[in-house]
């Protein structure tokens, strides 16, 4: 009996010092790789925080103020804003909602904007309105952001 | 007991009294003058007066067992500790940013229990938080949150700093006082968070170099592995009336480098600054190595790092 109890003490312990907060954390959901950032946006009515990524030649032709390029890649990932745990003031990326992807092609001597939608939330992609035109336009007209 | 044995326990008696009473009162604490006092509900101040001022202001109140050697010097170095970080007895002296941020610190160290210290509530159990006193606490920091409008002076600033930024774009180098340098290639690593700050009206994007981010991925990060490095950037928010929140002017970088041995004091990790668009190196030496931690202690069981994401959502208390 005394045993059994102290096997349970012992396997409480164990329990108690592998359940800290890292294995709460949230894998990394988006991995930006090549992609570097423009901007990040959030929008507190929808409870939302994103961040918008451009491939190099993005970034570029945005400093330089140039016009579309072919091959020029954007990404905006959109998460859900939730508060951060470990500071009452902040808050922080949550579940990731969707992505959105504009890529530039060249057709018949002409850029054209691709536009694609990846969502993660059901309920989220089914408020969201999705008019193409108009997010290719929200996408490409955002500032690049100060960032030495 | 025989006369000899009373005699000596007597003896180890007295002896005992006046070790333990040696010096009582002796160099105790300085109480200074209260100069301008924190302004606050009562309520609030009920509160701060029960649970921090013992510590954190001049008007120190020490029990009788506080007085006592050996005890006497462990209370005195926590007061004079505590004033340093804070003192609600000189609350003027602090700039309106600098009193905002106490306050969310406050409230902060309190709901994760840091404060006020274990050991002090075991013999001051009057200085226990009720849950009751942190929603009071916790609606009176809220009158402090920030909002900063898209208005014309801070777009005007955000562009103006923004054409400068363009004209003369080249990778600065700097270096933090405590020998930690820039990393101009932190802008191709991982993004590790973004968060929203309404304590301050701050945004920021937080960058993991592959070691940390491998870090995360392995869920290898309490400690942190040698070498991880942490890099946030931050910036004003701007926010137009329909809730749209965008990047305004780019206030700093922050960084944070891991590396238990060389950084033994901090918590095994390196703390520097740089500050706007010049990346001025902030601080000295000395101040890296106590203004970063003291707020960093708060996540101490975190291995010190504040913004990553939790799966469950947290109460919010």
């Amino acid at each position: 009996m005394k045993r059994s109890i102290l096997y349970g003490l012992i396997l409480l312990l164990a329990s108690a010092c592998t359940s800290n907060y890292t294995s709460h954390i949230r894998d990394l959901s988006f991995q930006n790789d090549s992609l570097r950032v423009i901007t990040m946006l959030i929008n507190e009515k929808a409870n939302t925080i994103a961040v918008l990524f451009g491939n190099e030649l993005a970034l570029k032709n945005k400093l330089a103020q140039k016009p579309r390029e072919n091959n020029e890649l954007y990404k905006l990932v959109t998460w859900r804003q939730q508060p951060n745990t470990f500071w009452y003031g902040s808050k922080i990326n949550g579940a990731l909602l969707c992505i959105e992807t504009v890529k530039i092609s060249s057709k018949e001597g002409q850029v054209v904007p691709i536009y694609k939608l990846d969502c993660f939330d059901s309920p989220f992609s089914a408020d969201l309105p999705i008019d193409r035109t108009q997010r290719i336009s929200f996408i490409m007209n955002q500032q690049l952001v100060v960032l030495p | 007991m025989s006369k000899r044995n009373f005699q000596f326990f007597i003896v180890l008696l007295t002896a005992l009294a006046a070790l333990l009473f040696a010096g009582y009162g002796g160099r105790g604490i300085n109480n200074g003058p209260t100069v301008s006092e924190i302004e606050a509900p009562e309520e609030v101040k009920n509160i701060l007066r029960k649970a921090c001022y013992d510590c954190h202001s001049n008007e120190t109140k020490l029990a009788w067992f506080d007085k006592l050697p050996i005890i006497s010097i462990a209370v005195r170095k926590d007061v004079e500790e505590g004033r340093r970080h804070l003192n609600f007895s000189v609350w003027d002296t602090l700039h309106p940013s600098e009193k905002r941020a106490k306050l969310w610190d406050v409230y902060n160290v309190i709901r994760a229990d840091r404060m006020p210290l274990m050991s002090y509530l075991q013999v001051h159990p009057k200085a226990h938080i009720t849950i009751a006193d942190r929603h009071i606490l916790k609606a009176y920091i809220d009158g402090f949150a920030t909002k900063q409008p898209a208005d014309s002076t801070a777009t005007e600033i955000a562009l103006t700093q923004y054409n400068g930024w363009t004209k003369n774009k080249v990778a600065r180098k700097s270096v933090s006082p405590n020998g930690i340098e820039h990393i101009p290639a932190y802008k191709t690593w991982q993004v590790m968070s973004t968060t929203s700050r309404f304590d301050n009206g701050t945004m920021r994007v937080l960058y993991a170099n592959p070691i940390a981010a491998q870090a995360i991925q392995n869920k290898n990060i309490n400690p942190w592995p040698k070498g991880s490095i942490i890099v946030k950037a931050m910036w004003q928010k701007l926010e137009d009336k329909d809730g749209q929140v965008r990047p305004g002017k780019f206030i700093n970088l922050q960084y944070m480098v891991k590396d238990k041995r060389k950084y033994r004091s901090t918590g095994g990790w390196g703390f520097a600054r740089f500050d706007g668009l010049q990346l001025k190196p902030y601080g000295d030496a000395l101040i890296l190595s106590t203004e970063c931690i003291d707020c960093h202690k708060t996540v101490e069981q975190n291995d010190f790092v504040f913004n990553l994401s939790t799966k469950q959502q947290p109460e919010q208390r």
